[in-house]
């Protein structure tokens, strides 16, 4: 599977040209700059130079912005009418304006994408609306050299981290934290370290958590044998009990009791030797709980004693092997060392014959027996070397310390090597170094630092994996090497081919695209029989698989929206109409000649963004805007009222009349002019995401006129609209690329960053693994603020 | 002890049989032996439900006591007319925008237990109040093994931020430990009833126990000085977070010095683990008040919010056949159609309270019930899911408070009396003195 999707990817290579070396995928490297303000290498990428805060007739609120607000804006957003909450005109000084660069933000991406000022108001002309727009870019940038990479706040593991972890650091295949309680969102994400807390009841669970994983990772299973001493037997008839053995001198029956923990089969050795009289060697009948089971003769003597053994089955609890001698001698006419038969039993011991293998979690941690005297060692080693791996960084000696510490108690405690290796790794895995994805700064720091190689590698790895770093990230951090930004780039395109990327499609992907919200869509059985839970689960993987692919072939990020290709199984294919797929998996399908391609036409966006019993064009609509656009609309005012939907099953057609007469209210027309014609290119598609072309007997209508006049008819005409613009969907999805591999909201300052990211997208083709290096190699990834 | 079948017990029982078999199954010895029987505890209990309500056919017509046919989302709770008030004029002022634009469904949720304004953010710098069941949990959570329970049968938001600008922390937690850690719930009853009483440790012997509990001990002082040694190196908002962990070290650690757990372990051992989360929402509901009953009735905690779904919910209830989502039907428009699924989902809900209540009258606690010696409040912060107003909002208030709370009423405040003056008078009851919570203006008159 791995190889093939590694030649896979060697082949686009050559299709595209490109040979394996510094120019691999076309990437431009982005230079870090060595001093503030200026920017050096050859190819860098740089955002527009802005210029200064002054200008010529006062500060920039006055001269800039307030004119244009004045004009334009103050008498919906002003003194007395607040429309949606939002006044523009009480920002007293340029201060008080920069603190809310997100709403002067808002206000350009309005203003610029025309949707401010609504309709029938005073418009201005082509060249203001610029100027206004240029000057909250430098309201809010003021230089784009200076700009700060940001401060992410301490980020503990989420849920699928923690079972990802678990997973990759111990090697059980248990997943605790299904059982957490629900990850925090924010941003769009359950990765935000602002967001993220730690209840107490969540502390709880990972101290269950910890000691269940620790139960499954080690065995204590008993599998040393156990050894009885002659000196420990006890003997019925003519036996005598020595201090290292039982010796039976002429009749009688040595017995060894043991306590069998683990029922199987064990081998039963016994050993002893003979004193040889009389021409027949010593013969012993063996005994189990008194019951005869078999007999065998001694032919060795004291010089070196003989081991005779057999196998026997054993039931829990207490058991006596029995062994009796069986034909004594004696001839006292013979010399004084040839007149006596006897035998000497020097042990019994029993040995489990059929344990199973130590899983390979306990050999990670326990890889052999400690030899004696050597135990306390051993366990440093193995907690030197577990805390390590789990806290991402060296453990140091303090830390390996206290482990030993809690190792000392429990060997006090008299508890089996392998039982205090488990509380030891239990400590590890309720310790913050591990809960947490630790960046430091030390007391009194300022200013910015780039991240330490190991931060480094914890950044990648949750980034590209949802998991912990694995050895090689660990030993590059280790020599120092993993900064290098080509050392980096040639990292992250390993660890993309890696099956763990997965991890990408599971938990960006599914938030991007908020696939999650399959999960509670119920569509009204009556209408869409068959859409069942295995129906939904099909629906998310076939856009993850697309995801997959895209990323895995390096394909141009575009792909989402008009790729015309994606993975689908029979049912999946006979639920669309696509005949002559067969088979369970989900597999690679051209869709040349379909009325489908990219994200917009698959059923898993088309589901969750439709009511129960039809479609939706106004979530169609929102949905594209948000997460293809990033130009999300408010929420409706209170108290607008909803479509009437009179409980009858609204048709397409009467549907798009309902929310023509909803746009004709003021409220409504300045987003809903903006949603609903998205929606209703996308009317060829049922609330299940089947192709439709009428609904109820009337032929589906598919055509939208966009709030700055472009036209178009059905979802292919649509999908060119959106795709004229290219920099706007790359630069959503870097914002939410980097929003996601941070860890930490967007900020206005963020906007260099991704002018940045947009860039280095453009030259490389919109590729998407060269967008994946460009967010890796940027400063809100590499470098962290100090404290504030 | 003789086995009891879990469903004997929690379901199929009427109220003839519930007593002789609740007392069979929890011999008055045990029970007594937490406390003396003439001092049972108080409990507190807070129970949200989504998108407002029907207003119109919650409210009784007039003040005074509750007679006559009840308004029809009431009638589930005709019989235990005598156990609860309806409070009708009680106004959360902070769940309003008051500048901060839309995000009712958040800013109410968040204000519900606070009467605190929420800060609009769908990220960094969560703030929001202490709530109110929080507030009591500080002070007689001290006396149980928890301090207060939350449960809820809707996991946390899943995506996006859950409402215009606000985080989902707002939108699915009414519990708020302090200004910025919202209470997780618990979701799963299963779950529930695992950390209530134990996790299949049965039978473990009391030697094997103690050393456990000695390890864990030694884990959490271990970590604990790993905790403690990184905050030097942190900042004010990483110690934000820091600060949670030690909390929940804290807590775990009192666990382990404090609470003997006999009687719970004889309650665990008569009930039964639920399997899971059901398919049937009813279902989901009764059992996770089952969990909260048990919880109470074994003292194991005297503080429990419940989050029947969460707040802009769009769950479909086509058990009752409304295939509509929730939040979509509560956008009614005066629609009579929307208005009467409405009522019939918000109908449903007060048949699942219905049953909750039934469960904890016929639960014996010392000398009274256990609802007798309850205070529930059963409500949300937006009173009509299409207008998302939150003054008079729909509040039912149940039990008696150990027989200082007068019941039967419908009691009519003043429009925009604040919602945490009753909070302030229930802590009030429970020994928890306070001036002021939230915007509170005073005590609430004429309860108790």
């Amino acid at each position: 599977m791995r190889s093939k999707r590694n030649s896979g990817y060697i082949e686009i290579l050559k299709l595209a040209g490109l040979a394996a070396s510094s120019s691999l995928l076309g990437v431009v490297i982005l230079t870090v700059p060595q001093t503030k303000g200026t920017k050096v290498g050859a190819q860098k990428t740089t955002a527009k130079k802005v210029a200064p805060m002054k200008s010529a007739t006062g500060d920039l609120l006055q001269a800039d912005l307030s004119p244009f607000v004045n004009k334009y804006c103050a008498s919906c957003h002003g003194k007395t009418s607040q429309v949606a909450g939002l006044s523009l005109t009480k920002y007293k000084s340029l201060a008080e304006a920069k603190a809310a660069a997100e709403i002067w933000q808002r206000a350009a991406s309005n203003v610029s994408n025309s949707h401010m000022p609504p309709k029938g108001m005073k418009m201005p002309t082509t060249a203001e609306r610029q100027k206004f727009v240029d000057a909250v870019k430098r309201l809010v940038n003021e230089d784009c050299g200076v700009t700060s990479p940001g401060r992410v706040t301490l980020r503990r593991l989420n849920r699928a981290e923690y079972n990802n972890t678990i997973r990759d650091l111990i090697g059980v295949d248990y997943r605790p934290a299904d059982d957490f309680p629900s990850d925090d969102v924010g941003y769009g994400f359950d990765n935000i370290g602002d967001v993220l807390s730690l209840s107490p009841l969540l502390m709880e669970k990972y101290l269950d958590a910890a000691e269940q994983i620790a139960n499954r990772a080690i065995s204590t299973e008993k599998r040393a044998p156990i050894l009885v001493p002659g000196s420990n037997m006890t003997g019925k008839g003519a036996v005598t009990i020595d201090d290292d053995s039982a010796d039976l001198a002429s009749f009688g029956t040595a017995i060894a009791t043991f306590n069998i923990a683990r029922p199987g089969r064990y081998s039963i050795s016994i050993s002893g030797y003979q004193y040889k009289a009389g021409p027949d060697n010593a013969k012993v009948a063996v005994d189990v709980d008194g019951t005869a089971v078999s007999e065998f003769t001694i032919a060795e003597t004291r010089e070196k004693a003989g081991t005779f053994s057999l196998p026997f089955k054993f039931a829990k609890g207490k058991h006596t092997v029995g062994i009796t001698f069986l034909n004594d001698f004696f001839d006292a006419k013979l010399p004084a060392n040839q007149r006596d038969r006897n035998v000497t039993i020097k042990s019994v011991t029993l040995s489990l014959l059929d344990a199973a293998p130590f899983p390979e979690s306990h050999l990670r941690l326990i890889p052999e027996p400690p030899e004696p005297g050597k135990v306390r060692a051993a366990a440093e080693k193995t907690l030197r070397d577990l805390s390590t791996r789990a806290y991402r960084r060296p453990a140091t000696q303090e830390e390996v310390n206290a482990l030993l510490k809690l190792y000392d108690l429990t060997a006090q405690a008299k508890e089996p090597y392998e039982k205090r290796i488990q509380i030891c790794l239990q400590a590890v895995l309720v310790s913050p170094h591990f809960l947490f994805k630790v960046e430091t700064d030390k007391p009194g720091a300022k200013g910015d630092r780039t991240l330490t190689d190991f931060e480094l590698a914890t950044r990648l790895s949750y980034f590209l994996w949802s998991s912990t770093p694995d050895s090689r990230l660990l030993q590059l951090a280790g020599e120092k090497k993993l900064g290098n930004p080509a050392t980096l780039k040639a990292e992250v395109l390993r660890m993309l081919q890696d099956p763990k990327a997965q991890g990408l499609a599971d938990n960006f992907a599914e938030q991007w695209l908020q696939l999650r919200r399959l999960e509670n869509f119920q569509p009204n059985p009556e209408q869409f029989p068959g859409v069942d839970t295995e129906m939904k689960h099909l629906m998310a993987s076939e856009t993850k698989s697309f995801f997959m692919h895209v990323l895995n072939q390096n394909l141009p990020v575009t792909d989402f929206l008009d790729g015309k290709y994606t993975y689908l199984n029979a049912r999946l294919a006979k639920h669309y109409g696509i005949p002559n797929i067969t088979g369970d998996d989900l597999r690679l399908v051209n869709l040349a000649g379909t009325q489908r391609g990219g994200v917009l036409s698959q059923a898993s966006i088309l589901s969750i963004t439709s009511n129960p019993t039809r479609t939706s064009p106004v979530k169609r609509g929102k949905w594209v805007l948000e997460n293809i656009l990033g130009t999300p609309p408010p929420p409706p005012p209170p108290d607008v009222g909803d479509l009437g939907d009179d409980g009858q099953i609204l048709t397409s057609a009467n549907l798009r009349e309902r929310l023509e007469q909803h746009r004709k209210k003021p409220d409504c027309f300045s987003c809903h002019s903006r949603m609903d014609p998205i929606g209703f290119g996308m009317e060829n598609y049922d609330a299940v995401g089947r192709w439709r072309t009428e609904d109820q007997n009337n032929k589906i209508d598919s055509s939208g006129v966009l709030p700055d006049g472009r036209k178009f008819t059905g979802p292919d005409q649509l999908k060119k609209i959106l795709l004229q613009n290219k920099d706007q969907f790359t630069r959503t999805l870097a914002d939410r690329l980097l929003t996601y591999a941070t860890g930490r909201g967007m900020e206005p300052k963020d906007q260099c960053h991704l002018d940045e990211i947009v860039l280095t997208a453009k030259n490389t083709n919109f590729r998407f693994a060269s967008m994946i290096i460009a967010i890796t190699q940027s400063d809100p990834f590499r470098k962290r603020s100090a404290n504030p | 002890m003789n086995h009891i079948d879990r469903k004997t017990f929690l379901r199929g029982v009427g109220t003839a049989m519930a007593l002789p078999v609740l007392e069979k199954m929890f011999p008055m010895t045990a029970l007594a032996s937490s406390l003396p029987a003439q001092a049972k505890p108080v409990r507190m209990a807070f129970l949200f439900v989504p998108n407002g309500v029907e207003i119109n056919h919650w409210t009784p017509k007039a003040a005074g006591a509750l007679s006559g046919e009840l308004p029809n989302i009431l009638q589930p709770l005709s019989e235990l007319r005598n156990d609860f008030n309806i409070l009708t004029g009680l106004t959360q002022h902070h769940a309003r925008a008051n500048g901060d634009g839309p995000g009712d469904h958040a800013r109410s949720t968040a204000c519900w237990l606070t009467g605190v304004q929420a800060k609009k953010t769908a990220g960094s710098d969560i703030r929001n109040g202490v709530s109110a069941d929080q507030v009591a949990a500080r002070e007689i959570g001290r006396n149980t093994k928890f301090a207060s329970l939350e449960i809820g049968c809707e996991r946390g938001g899943v995506s996006g931020d859950c409402d215009s600008g606000y985080s989902c922390a707002y939108s699915s937690n009414v519990s708020w430990r302090s200004e910025n850690t919202p209470v997780a719930k618990e979701v799963n009853p299963r779950l529930v009833f695992e950390r209530l009483f134990g996790n299949g440790q049965a039978g473990e012997e009391k030697e094997a126990q103690t050393r456990r509990d000695l390890f864990r001990q030694s884990i959490l002082d271990l970590v604990s000085e790993d905790a403690s040694r990184l905050k030097a190196q942190l900042g004010t908002r990483d110690l934000r977070k820091l600060d949670e962990y030690f909390e929940g070290v804290r807590e775990i650690e009192k666990r382990l010095q404090k609470f003997e757990n006999s009687q719970a372990a004889l309650i665990a051992a008569g009930v039964g683990k639920p399997n899971g989360i059901p398919a049937d929402y009813g279902e989901h509901i009764r059992l996770m008040g089952d969990m909260m009953v048990l919880a109470f009735q074994a003292d194991l905690t005297r503080v429990c919010t419940f989050m029947f779904a969460n707040d802009g919910s769009n769950r479909s209830y086509h058990q009752i056949g409304v295939s509509e989502g929730h939040h979509d039907v509560s956008h009614h428009g005066r629609d009579p159609k929307k208005l009467e699924k409405k009522r019939q989902i918000d109908r449903f809900h007060t048949e699942q309270l219905a049953y909750i209540l039934r469960k904890m009258k016929e639960t014996k606690d010392g000398d009274a019930s256990l609802l007798d010696n309850t205070m529930l409040v059963y409500g949300g912060g937006i009173s009509d899911g299409d207008r998302h107003n939150h003054d008079n909002l729909p509040i039912l208030m149940a039990g008696k408070a150990g027989g200082r709370l007068k019941t039967g009423q419908h009691i009519v405040y003043p429009n925009e009396t604040p919602m945490t003056n009753l909070f302030l008078s229930m802590l009030d009851k429970v020994g928890v003195r306070m001036d002021k919570l939230g915007d509170s203006t005073g005590k609430l008159q004429g309860l108790f």
